[in-house]
C-alpha cells in the first residue's frame, strides 16, 4: 500500500510524543465524526511559538502518525499557523514545497489520492489550529 | 453466478448490472444493488408516463395516478397490511420515523411520560427521539446491550406504563441480529406503549406479515430492498396516522381553501405527503415488488447464511479476529490491533466495497476499545470465490500491521 510509507508506520508504531504534559499550558480535544478517532492536545506555548507539543488518542495508523509528526515538527516552526495552514492545503490538494525542516511531510503526499482519508491526516492539525485559534 | 427466472438460467450480472463493473460488492446493507429491470422501469416513467401524478384532470394523469396508487396497495400487500391508506410514502426510513416523532409523538405525548429506544439503533432511530425528549424535557430510556445484542430482560424492566412509544430496530445494521419482535411487542401491548419498527435492514431478509406481528409503526427505504433512491414507507395503524400533525404543509395535502384562510385537507395517506412525490421511484419500486420473491426466498435467504457461515469460518481459520455477527447476511468484525479505516484502504485497493467505521451506529461503541468495524454485508450474487479473496485481503492487512 503506497499510503502507508516507512516513515509514517514508523511514527505509527514507535511514537515519540504520544503522552501527556501534566502541566500543559493548554489541552484540546479533536475528534473526528466519520469514525470516531479521537485525540488530546498537550501545547506548552511562548510568544506564539509551540515549545512542547504532545498527544494520546486512539485512532488509525494515519492520524496517529500526523499527530506525531506534527508533535515532532511544529516546535521547528517561526510561525506555527503559517505551517498548519500549509499542510491542511497541502493535503486537500495543493501543490506546496515544504522548507527543509519540514520535508518529513512530504509523505503525506499520497493522502491527496485517498479523499476519504484526509480527514484522518487532518484532525491533529485542525485540531492544534483550534487550539492556537483560542488561545 | 447464476439465477432462474420463468424456467431461464440468467447470469447475476445480467440482473445486476453492477456486477459487470469489476468490483467485489459486500455492502448490500448500506444499498442493494438494483436490478436491469427496475433501472429499466425508472428510466420508462420518465420516458412514457412523465406527468406529475394527483395533478391535472386529463386522462394521462388520471391514469398514471391510478397505476402509483395501486403500486401503494402492492407495498400495503407486501408487508400483510389489508388497508393501503396506512402506507404513507416518504423520502427514506429516516424521514417515516422522523415523521412519527415529529407529527404524532411531539403532539401527543403527556409530560410525564418516557420513550425508549436500544444502544443497538442506527442514528436514523436515536438522534430523532433524543432530540424530542430534550425538545419535550421527557425521559428518554435507552436499552443497553449485552453480548452485542438487545438485552431483554432490561428493556422489559425499562418499558413501563409510562412509556409512550418504544422504538426498536428489527435487524441491527451493526450486528445483523435479527430482534425479537414478539416480545417487545408483547412487552409493549401489556404496559401500552405504541412500539415502531425499524425495518431498514429486517425488510430484505425476513418476510413481515403485519397479520402476524402487529406494531403500530413500521418503516423502511426501498433502496434498501433492491428498489430506487428517494422512496421511504410509513406504514401507520389508521386511527393512529388520524391524531398526525403535518410538518409539512404546502402542495399536494390541501384539498383547497375557503375564505382565504380555512384550509381543507386531503384525507390520509395524502395530508402527510406534502409536495411533489417520487413517482417516477414508485413506479420503479412496484417492478421490484412484482420481482421480489424471485430475489428474496427461502433458498437464497439459506444461500445466504451459508456463504455467510463460510465466512465466519474463514475468519475464524485466519484468527486474531474478533467478530460480532452470528451468520446472517451482515458479518461484522475487527481485526485486532488494526484500525477498521486502515484496512479500508488494502479493501479499496483490491476493489472490495465493504464498510468501515460506526455505521451511523456509535451508541453501539460505547464504552468499547475500538470506535468502528468492517462490516461485510452478502447478498444472492455474492461467492465463495470472493469470500476467499476477502481473506486473503485480511491475511495481507495483518502481515503489513502486526
Amino acid at each position: 500500500m503506497s499510503l502507508y510509507k516507512e516513515t509514517l508506520m514508523k511514527h505509527f508504531r514507535n511514537p515519540e510524543y504520544k503522552r501527556d504534559i501534566p502541566d500543559s499550558d493548554f489541552r484540546k480535544d479533536g475528534v473526528n465524526p466519520s469514525c470516531g478517532d479521537s485525540i488530546t492536545l498537550y501545547a506548552k506555548c511562548d510568544c506564539n511559538k509551540v515549545k512542547d507539543l504532545t498527544y494520546t488518542g486512539n485512532g488509525c495508523a494515519i492520524s496517529m502518525a500526523s499527530a506525531d509528526i506534527l508533535c515532532s515538527v511544529i516546535k521547528d516552526a517561526e510561525a506555527p499557523m503559517e505551517l498548519i495552514d500549509d499542510f491542511i492545503n497541502f493535503i486537500n490538494g495543493e501543490d506546496i514545497t515544504f522548507n527543509d525542516k519540514f520535508t518529513v511531510l512530504e509523505v503525506f503526499k499520497e493522502m491527496q489520492q485517498y479523499p476519504a482519508r484526509k480527514s484522518c491526516a487532518l484532525l491533529p492539525w485542525k485540531t492544534i489550529k483550534a487550539l492556537l485559534t483560542e488561545n | 453466478m447464476f439465477y432462474i427466472v420463468k424456467g431461464y438460467i440468467n447470469k447475476m450480472e445480467n440482473l445486476f448490472p453492477f456486477l459487470k463493473k469489476g468490483f467485489i460488492y459486500m455492502d448490500s446493507a448500506a444499498t442493494s444493488l438494483k436490478p436491469q429491470s427496475v433501472i429499466d422501469s425508472e428510466s420508462d416513467y420518465y420516458k412514457n408516463l412523465a406527468v406529475n401524478t394527483g395533478r391535472g384532470s386529463n386522462k394521462h394523469n388520471y391514469n398514471t395516478t391510478q397505476q402509483i396508487e395501486k403500486i401503494r396497495t402492492q407495498v400495503s400487500e407486501f408487508i400483510g397490511c389489508n388497508n393501503s391508506g396506512e402506507i404513507v410514502f416518504t423520502k427514506n426510513c429516516t424521514d417515516s420515523i422522523n415523521m412519527v416523532a415529529n407529527s404524532y409523538v411531539r403532539n401527543n405525548i403527556p409530560q410525564n411520560a418516557n420513550i425508549v429506544i436500544t444502544q443497538l439503533e442506527h442514528h436514523s432511530n436515536y438522534v430523532p427521539w433524543l432530540i424530542l425528549s430534550r425538545d419535550l424535557g421527557i425521559e428518554s430510556r435507552i436499552v443497553p446491550l449485552k453480548n452485542y445484542n438487545i438485552d431483554y430482560d432490561a428493556l422489559e424492566k425499562l418499558v413501563d406504563e409510562k412509556t409512550f412509544i418504544t422504538s426498536i430496530t428489527g435487524m441491527s445494521n451493526v450486528t445483523g441480529a435479527i430482534s425479537d419482535i414478539e416480545r417487545v411487542i408483547s412487552v409493549c401491548r401489556k404496559k401500552g406503549s405504541k412500539i415502531l419498527i425499524d425495518a431498514a435492514q429486517l425488510i430484505c431478509h425476513k418476510e413481515i406479515d403485519l397479520n402476524k406481528i402487529d406494531p403500530d409503526f413500521l418503516t423502511f427505504s426501498a433502496h434498501k430492498i433492491y428498489g430506487p433512491f428517494g422512496l421511504g414507507v410509513l406504514y401507520g395503524k389508521s386511527e393512529l396516522l388520524k391524531e398526525f400533525t403535518p410538518i409539512n404543509y404546502g402542495g399536494n395535502m390541501v384539498s383547497y381553501i375557503t375564505n382565504k384562510t380555512e384550509i381543507h385537507y386531503k384525507e390520509l395517506p395524502a395530508k402527510l405527503e406534502s409536495g411533489t412525490q417520487n413517482s417516477a421511484a414508485i413506479y420503479a419500486f412496484g417492478t421490484t415488488l412484482d420481482l421480489l420473491d424471485k430475489i428474496i426466498n427461502i433458498d437464497n435467504e439459506n444461500q445466504i447464511n451459508s456463504l455467510s457461515r463460510y465466512l465466519i469460518d474463514s475468519l475464524e481459520q485466519v484468527g486474531g479476529i474478533t467478530i460480532y455477527s452470528k451468520p446472517g447476511s451482515i458479518i461484522s468484525f475487527n481485526i485486532d490491533g488494526v484500525h477498521p479505516h486502515d484496512a479500508s484502504d488494502f479493501f479499496d485497493s483490491e476493489n472490495i466495497i465493504l464498510r468501515t467505521g460506526n455505521l451511523c451506529a456509535s451508541p453501539f461503541f460505547t464504552n468499547m476499545e475500538v470506535g468502528g468495524v468492517i462490516r461485510i454485508s452478502l447478498s444472492i450474487f455474492n461467492t465463495r470465490d470472493e469470500v476467499d479473496k476477502v481473506i486473503k485481503c485480511i491475511e495481507r492487512i495483518k502481515e503489513f500491521f502486526l
